[in-house]
């Protein structure tokens, strides 16, 4: 999936009445099976910028197209049509509490219509994957801080989305896991997927070894963060 | 099919999240059901027993015996059949209604028979037509009063209006009731459904973003709504299936023994079915209400 950013700004207005300018005039370009790593540090717009692309905001000014489609026009039907092909990972990890490790996985499997057999199957191996195996039947409550990050990881991956974004997926992960994620990461572009990452973890962007656009002030520009 | 499965796996799973809330929702539409189908079944019962009463009631126009204002037997019938409110007509001659007399005193009757003349005067029995009112029957005494021949008009009546009074009350005050009882049940359930939402805000939050379609999202919470409302109405059924079963064998008895009542109305499918529809619309527009995100 091809994903364009043009001259986009994002405002928030608080109740107060004062504005918050997340992001200024940004644009990128990431094509089709591409890994990008958008850096910078935190508040710099890198969230704003993902929340954007899944449609949960939209842009003050600007386009942002996904396969050429301005997602900020979309109607809500249409829009949930995209995501269907997106797997997000968000900077709070939500997962269900009163459902399993595995439960959590096949939850969006089967409320896109899966079979149950096959969204099981597909959920084992996602959890496999992410290194989840031996969790399978734990409940959130019961899983680390590191553990429930890679459940969302699993979570996003296992429909095999044309697209995925990652919201700091490495945070509060020690440096093997966050090797591990970023093997995952790049196995699932290696599938074809286009991924967007961001983070404020040098060691994340290292391991991706991938194009590095660097977030600050609510601009993006080519090069890691503190390059330009 | 698949996505029908989660929809029901994901509402029974919604329900359990409501807990005592989903509990006092499910009683509240129980006792709403309840109370309307006791409602329905004591009008059921109270009609059984008017109609019987009016299917027995006769007026009865004595006729004078002054042969000058005398009117043939047939134009008398004719006249009085064509009063508005009448169902039948019988005419009952002097002679015969000495008979009557005769076989109603039994051996203290005997003495009838060695008076002069006949002083029973001969009379018209109106069996009203099925349904009419205590002001119908007004009318119709009034206007059998009235025919030139007609000397007086007696009827025992005066049961008729308080009888109306009562089976509209229990009418009116039944629906008011259940009304009330169904809008607490609506309001139950729909603070069931909220604590449900609530419960399920990080399911629902992933599967939006999961782009799964809204009816699939919000679907679960309105069906466990309606699963709710059904439940209760199913609880209500059932206990007043129950205590018209058993009230049936004793109750029946009493109201056929006291007051001529032939069968208590059993609690049947179609007052059920009906019911039941009810508890799953009460259910529906609580689900709806609250389940908007």
């Amino acid at each position: 999936m091809v994903v364009e950013l043009r001259g986009v700004s994002k405002v928030y207005v608080r109740r107060g009445g004062g504005r918050v300018q997340a992001l200024r005039g940004a644009s990128l370009h990431v094509g089709a099976g591409e890994l990008v790593v958008l850096a910078g540090p935190s508040g710099a717009g890198k969230s704003t910028l993902l929340r954007l692309l899944t449609g949960e905001e939209r842009p003050t000014e600007g386009r942002v197209r996904m396969d050429g489609e301005d997602i900020g026009t979309l109607r809500r039907g249409r829009l949930a049509r995209l995501r269907r092909q997106m797997g997000v990972v968000p900077q709070e990890p939500r997962l269900v509490a009163d459902r399993s490790a595995l439960g959590n996985v096949t939850l969006v499997l089967r409320a896109l219509g899966m079979a149950a057999a096959e969204a099981r199957a597909r959920s084992l191996e996602a959890l496999r994957d992410a290194g989840l195996a031996a969790c399978a039947t734990a409940f959130p409550g019961e899983l680390a801080a590191g553990e429930r990050r890679r459940l969302v990881l699993a979570r996003a991956v296992a429909p095999a989305p044309r697209l995925l974004l990652a919201d700091e997926p490495t945070a509060m992960l020690d440096e093997v896991a966050t090797r591990e994620v970023a093997e995952l990461l790049r196995a699932v572009q290696a599938g074809g997927t286009t991924v967007v990452v961001a983070t404020r973890d040098p060691a994340l962007a290292a391991a991706l070894k991938a194009r590095v656009l660097s977030v600050e002030g609510g601009r993006v520009s080519e090069g890691p963060h503190g390059a330009a | 099919m698949a996505r029908l499965s989660f929809v029901l796996d994901a509402a029974f799973r919604d329900l359990r999240r409501t807990g005592v809330a989903g509990a006092g929702g499910v009683l509240v539409a129980a006792l709403a059901v309840l109370v309307a189908g006791g409602a329905l079944l004591g009008l059921a019962v109270f009609e059984r027993l008017t109609a019987a009463w009016h299917a027995d009631l006769r007026v009865v126009a004595l006729l004078r015996a002054d042969p000058a204002r005398a009117e043939a037997p047939a134009g008398l019938v004719a006249a009085t059949r064509a009063l508005p409110g009448v169902g039948a007509v019988r005419y009952v001659s002097p002679a015969e209604a000495l008979g009557d007399l005769r076989r109603d005193l039994g051996p203290a009757g005997a003495g009838l028979d060695r008076l002069s003349a006949n002083p029973v005067p001969a009379r018209v029995e109106v069996t009203p037509a099925p349904g009419l009112d205590a002001a119908g029957l007004r009318g119709l005494m009034d206007a059998l009063r009235r025919l030139p021949a007609v000397e007086d008009v007696e009827a025992a009546v005066g049961w008729v209006e308080p009888s109306e009074r009562v089976e509209r009350g229990v009418r009116v005050g039944g629906l008011v009731l259940a009304a009330l009882l169904a809008v607490g049940a609506v309001t139950a359930i729909a603070g069931a459904t909220g604590v449900a939402r609530r419960a399920r805000a990080d399911e629902a939050a992933v599967l939006r973003l999961a782009g799964v379609p809204e009816a699939v999202v919000r679907g679960p919470l309105v069906l466990q709504a309606v699963l709710q409302g059904v439940a209760g109405a199913g609880l209500g059924w059932a206990a007043l299936v129950f205590l018209s079963e058993v009230g049936a064998p004793w109750g029946g008895a009493w109201l056929r023994v006291t007051l001529g009542v032939p069968v208590l109305p059993l609690a049947g499918w179609p007052l059920g079915a009906a019911l039941l529809g009810g508890g799953a619309a009460a259910g529906f527009l609580g689900g709806l209400g609250a389940g908007r995100p």
